[in-house]
């Protein structure tokens, strides 16, 4: 785990989002959102900005609204789920993949289409294999990897979602 | 040539990093997208934008995924710029709402890649001790591009976030338009 359990990291001064806040702590300052109009006239500059405060994983800590999407990401850490269903055991053993019923995946995909998306992913991880045996840098790992792909995962949802590249 | 430049509306943070490398934004329809307009209409200049950045795409995209990528250095986590970003972006959420609306904005994940490795993170805000907070949860490592099954759970993961954004994040951002 990369941070630290209960770490105040930034000492920004904070201001209220809820009602709780907005009765508590005195004279508001000048930063303070109004109740009201959403006012041009506001000052940028004070805008509140809260701490941080860092925790280790506890998904029993998670709002409810993070619950389900959890659940779901820790399935697919898993291996729940991930392998397209008519792709043939023999090519994903080929591609060192011990195949298990658990990971079969309906993805709505021809089998075509799956087998191309297959070689895809085999040219992005001999890629990455080259990134880091190279010792190349994030603007490369960005181009041969990671932009491509969240193109390829992203294909044929463009109307709804676009990847940023910034 | 500077107008050019991203502009970040938190530039002056001292935990700001920068934006992240990429992101899943959604696309919005012609109505949606009058409603931003409109939203961001009443903001300052300087300020009318969705996100805490003024680069132009994602002025009028609500931004719903955020990764930063980092090459496997131990001087790169790419965490400091998650987290400042997940603060600046829960501040232009609060800033562009309904002043009515007190509840906390949506949990966010965030990702964050370290070479091969696929990370997710959450950040939300909450009243701890009396005093708001915005709350770094990590993180949970799911995939990877060393191998194909690693990159399976790679590629079933955008697109888990990507229903999230579409589903989830939409029907949390039209309230956001309508309130």
């Amino acid at each position: 785990m990369s941070v630290e359990a209960n770490q105040v990291a930034m000492p920004f001064p904070s201001q209220p989002f809820d009602s709780e806040s907005n009765t508590g702590s005195g004279t508001p300052s000048s930063g303070t959102l109004s109740s009201g109009s959403r006012s041009p006239t506001e000052n940028p500059g004070n805008l509140w900005l809260p701490y941080i405060v860092y925790r280790v994983l506890d998904p029993t800590e998670l709002p409810a609204d993070a619950q389900e999407l959890f659940r779901d990401i820790r399935d697919i850490a898993d291996g729940v789920a991930v392998v397209p269903q008519n792709v043939d055991e023999s090519v994903l053993l080929q591609e060192g993949i011990d195949f298990r019923p658990f990971q079969i995946r309906h993805n709505g995909f021809g089998q075509e289409e799956n087998i191309l998306k297959l070689r895809a992913l085999r040219d992005l991880v001999r890629s990455a294999e080259e990134c880091r045996i190279e010792k190349e840098s994030g603007a490369a790992w960005n181009n041969k990897v990671h932009w491509p792909l969240l193109l390829l995962a992203l294909e044929g949802r463009k109307k709804l979602v676009r990847s940023w590249n910034m | 040539m500077s107008q050019f430049v991203p502009q970040d509306i938190c530039a002056s943070s001292a935990s700001w990093e920068g934006v992240p490398n990429y992101g899943l934004a959604l696309e919005c329809d012609e109505d949606t997208r009058a409603a931003i307009a409109n939203l961001l209409a009443a903001q300052p200049d300087g300020l009318r934008s969705l996100n805490p950045t003024m680069y132009q795409p994602l002025r009028f995209r609500p931004f719903a995924v955020s990764i930063v990528a980092k090459a496997p250095t131990p001087a790169e986590s790419g965490d400091g710029q998650l987290s400042g970003w997940a603060q600046a972006w829960m501040k232009r959420m609060v800033a562009i709402r309904n002043p009515a609306d007190l509840s906390p904005p949506l949990a966010l994940p965030l990702v964050r890649v370290v070479g091969h490795d696929w990370l997710v993170s959450w950040a939300w805000l909450e009243v701890a001790s009396g005093r708001n907070v915005l709350v770094y949860m990590g993180e949970v490592r799911v995939g990877d591009t060393r191998t194909v099954l690693g990159a399976y759970k790679v590629l079933t993961l955008i697109q888990r976030l990507a229903h999230w954004a579409t589903v989830n994040f939409r029907a949390w951002f039209d309230d956001v338009l309508t309130c």
